[in-house]
């Protein structure tokens, strides 16, 4: 009798496992059995492994067909999650042991898939991406000047995340509106601007005109006139410590915001033949630290800006920012509208602005240019390699399966999850346990396009991670998406986005550098770092004169003599591989 | 009983007899073999251009590539200035506080109030390095509680983490290593005075000698070899000048005055891509001078007051 309990127990407690897995029962052959080492998992307050993400298990649900016989084979995945916080210690562990996975994320690789390959850890996959990638080459080829640097010397020695367009920014530069309603006036007229928020503060209305006759800021003469407005305001108001231009310690942002409206990027960057140039010291530069160093004299940057070197870019002196003590600032994007209202700014607004093109400052070479150059989240970013270890495995049914992320059907499912259509059929446990029952997006038809409707939810109970398969590799589908967001916040957003980063370097041409270049790039980038930290604060701050040739022949000198050529002709170098 | 030539025991003998003690201090060896020694071999990095798949033997050998780059660096020379003037200030600055407090401590005749003020002095040593930068930025800022006594005293008002000029941040650093070591630093020195014979200080009582007196003739004189010990060992770590502060605290505008070699390192070999043989030849060199350093302090300490560490 106790046997009989014991061996039915036993088969409760094996049915009772096997049920979560068998909507997507896997029976992958050896041969097509991987463990991918990912760059993060989800937090264990969703569930403890990644085995169980609902989009990964319906994935190694389908079958692949790789040959095209007929006869489809499944692919099994057991995912490996670093620590969080040690990725990159891990990432050496792991590859200084020779206990690197088949498949591995490279974010956190202290050495770049072309030393990877030198070295004899990863494969060269180009006979199985031009066979069995059709998707990916499709993107590729759809997209040639991010191509070019995707391949080293012709090889497919890393698959890369791919978008279709780039993501919406998650930050830019925002200003208070409220106060240029408040305080401004009609450039033309002269007469008070009126505005403000409609009951349910979900609209934002008002008759604003900048110089430029629009509503929103476009040239630095726009800027100057609207950061006068924002410093009267912070005078009237008697805000104590407040000023009306948010400055980064280093002086300018090495992304090439807001500078390359003035012409050239303070950074590395492409020009229009496509080759890769640096202009640090160029004349854009030089107006860029001319148009800073009058505003900084006239008392509208923050005078201590130089000091606060413990804050990141996008968030400078946010106790300042968030008790409305400054007028325009690089921030998040929930900052805007009424992202920041607090006890006495409850009815704050913050707009999003373009990036200023430069109408005043320098000589003509320096004016009328769009921003070409600034952070934006790049269509490429860094994706994985597949091992030494795989060398005997069916790579061929892998990366068929993975080619499926980069088609339109898999790029929306990694990207968001299950429509409401696909969860109608599949039932996934997990959606259903955590209220999406009807999946985490609709496709409807708008003005004869598919557009995409997100569910609210996914993101207001920050569960856009757990039901996607964003941690796995693909195209990340950006472009027809309905975010359902309010006017402000589509507005910032629109104008936030109005410029597209053309000219700037991406992270796949710095993998191309062979470890060598890639080193001695390191130094001298290290020590350009630690000159023009000191070097343009003081530029603004007027310890050395912007317009004194001399001064400025002495900066351009030493940044030559760091070896700035060294780095863009490696750069160029390794776009031409 | 067995005896070697010299008359000592021999070793074999001696673990015989004393089986136990060698038998503690196997954990202990254990652990310095696996944590001290073997890790050494890491040393060899500063010789190769290190690569992680590569491993320590299979990586390129390049010399003394590492240590020219270290020295020929942008700022290389100023760290090491800034590196020599930090720790002579931290050692004069931090040498003397924690024998004065243990002296205060062991004069205080109020016990209950002696243990209070002994675990407040202890605390700030067990303040994470991140907390106690916090605290010293909001005390130094240009509205901070100690610019404002500053400005009182007569100083312009400023940001002081921020000033340039030579030696403030020095200065601020050294105080910085005061405020936290003291009092944990007093403990040992409080041990060794508790342990003064108390007859000596009776006897001198007896002879008239006031408390000053018996501080100076008695319980100084008893700590000095303790005291000189402290100091060869602070000496052997002098390169360190609390780096992990000054990464915090410190910003472009102070690195000719702030930037020490651990942070130059650390700027160097953490950058793009990670120089894993700078980093390691930076430590090495440290380390050899350091080493240097605690020699010869051991053997100017043997001259001058004969004691000595080894």
């Amino acid at each position: 009798m106790k046997r009989q309990m014991k061996k039915l127990m036993a088969l409760t407690c094996a049915a009772a496992l096997a049920v979560p897995f068998s909507a997507y029962a896997s029976e992958a052959a050896e041969e097509c059995t991987f463990t991918w080492l990912l760059d993060d998992g989800v937090e264990s307050i969703y569930y403890d492994s990644y085995d169980e993400n609902p989009v990964a298990k319906y994935w190694q649900s389908m079958e692949w067909d790789a040959d095209g016989d007929g006869a489809g084979e499944k692919i099994a995945i057991t995912y490996q999650v670093p620590p969080a916080g040690a990725q990159g210690d891990n990432f050496n562990t792991l590859l200084g042991t020779g206990e690197l996975p088949e498949i591995v994320s490279m974010s956190y690789s202290s050495q770049n898939a072309q030393s990877l390959y030198e070295d004899g850890v990863i494969l060269d996959l180009t006979e199985y991406v031009e066979k069995y990638m059709p998707n990916y080459l499709a993107w590729m080829e759809e997209h040639p000047e991010k191509a070019a640097s995707m391949t080293n010397d012709g090889k497919y020695l890393m698959l890369y995340n791919v978008a279709d367009v780039p993501e919406d920014p998650w930050g830019g530069y925002m200003y208070r509106r409220d106060w240029l309603v408040q305080y401004g006036t009609n450039p033309e007229t002269g007469e008070a601007f009126t505005g403000g928020w409609n009951e349910d503060k979900t609209e934002w209305t008002d008759n604003v005109v900048f110089p430029s006759g629009g509503s929103d800021p476009v040239y630095i003469s726009d800027w100057e006139w609207m950061l006068g407005i924002l410093n009267e305001a912070i005078e009237r108001e008697g805000i104590e410590g407040g000023y009306a231009f948010q400055l980064y310690y280093t002086g300018f942002l090495s992304t090439g915001d807001f500078n390359s409206g003035f012409g050239t990027p303070m950074c590395n960057y492409l020009d229009e033949d496509g080759v890769v140039k640096n202009g640090l010291t160029s004349e854009g530069a030089r107006a860029y630290l001319q148009c800073m160093n009058t505003w900084y004299e006239n008392g509208w940057i923050n005078q201590d800006f130089e000091e606060n070197v413990s804050d990141t870019f996008f968030m400078v002196d946010m106790a300042g920012t968030y008790s409305g003590k400054v007028g325009c600032w690089y921030g998040l994007t929930g900052q805007i509208g009424n992202g920041m209202a607090g006890e006495g700014m409850e009815d704050i607004c913050v707009y999003g602005a373009a990036q200023p093109i430069n109408d005043v400052y320098g000589d003509d070479s320096c004016k009328g240019k769009e921003p070409n150059c600034f952070f934006e989240t790049d269509i490429v970013s860094t994706g994985i390699c597949i091992t030494e270890k795989a060398a005997e495995k069916d790579l061929a049914t892998l990366c068929t399966a993975l080619d499926y992320f980069y088609g339109s059907e898999g790029a929306l499912l990694r990207t968001y999850g299950f429509s409401d259509e696909q969860q109608a059929e599949i039932q996934d446990a997990y959606y259903n346990e955590n209220g999406f029952e009807n999946g985490v997006y609709t496709a409807v038809e708008e003005d004869g396009k598919t557009v995409y409707q997100i569910d609210p939810n996914r993101d207001a109970l920050n569960m856009a991670i757990p039901l996607n398969g964003f941690r796995m590799i693909g195209m990340a589908a950006n472009d027809n998406i309905d975010w359902g967001r309010d006017q402000v916040m589509q507005h910032s957003i629109d104008e936030q986005k109005k410029y597209t980063a053309t000219a700037a370097v991406g992270s796949t041409v710095i993998n191309q550098m062979t470890s060598d270049q890639s080193a001695e790039v390191s130094t001298i980038s290290a020590n350009l770092m630690t000159y023009t930290a000191q070097a343009i604060p003081s530029f603004i701050i007027g310890r050395t004169e912007i317009d004194d040739d001399a001064q400025w022949q002495s900066y351009c000198d030493e940044i030559a003599a760091y070896g700035i050529d060294t780095w863009v002709g490696y750069l160029n170098e390794a776009l031409g591989r | 009983m067995q005896k070697t030539k010299n008359g000592k025991k021999s070793w074999k003998q001696d673990f015989r007899k004393n089986w136990p003690v060698y038998l503690m201090f196997l954990p202990l060896a254990i652990y310095f073999i696996i944590f001290n020694y073997i890790p050494m071999g890491g040393i060899l990095m500063a010789f190769e251009k290190f690569s992680p798949s590569k491993g320590i033997l299979g990586s390129e050998w390049v010399g003394l590539k590492n240590f020219v780059d270290l020295f020929t660096g942008q700022a290389f020379t100023t760290a090491l200035r800034n590196t020599v003037c930090m720790a002579v200030i931290n050692l004069v600055f931090g040498f003397f506080p924690p024998i004065i407090l243990a002296i205060v401590f062991s004069e205080c005749q109020n016990r209950v109030f002696r243990r209070f003020a002994q675990i407040c002095s202890y605390l700030p040593n067990f303040v994470s390095a991140v907390v106690v930068c916090a605290l010293v930025t909001e005390f130094l800022k240009s509205t901070g509680a100690v610019t404002e006594f500053l400005t009182w005293l007569g100083f312009e008002r400023q940001n002081w983490l921020a000033n340039p000029n030579i030696p403030v941040f020095w200065i601020i650093n050294a105080l910085i290593g005061v405020w936290v070591g003291m009092g944990y630093g007093s403990i040992v020195y409080t041990t060794a005075i508790s342990n003064v014979n108390n007859d000596l200080k009776e006897a001198a009582a007896l002879d008239g000698a006031n408390r000053w007196q018996r501080v100076r003739y008695i319980v100084i004189p008893s700590i000095l070899p303790l005291a000189m010990m402290m100091l060869t060992l602070s000496v052997g770590t002098v390169f360190m000048v609390g780096w992990d502060k000054i990464l915090i605290l410190y910003m472009p505008k102070t690195y000719d005055v702030a930037d020490v070699l651990y942070t130059y390192t650390y700027r160097m070999a953490f950058g793009q891509t990670v120089n894993y043989g700078l980093s390691t030849a930076s430590g090495l060199f440290q380390s050899v001078v350091g080493t240097i350093l605690l020699v010869v302090s051991n053997k100017l300490n043997k001259k001058a007051t004969s004691y000595s560490l080894f």
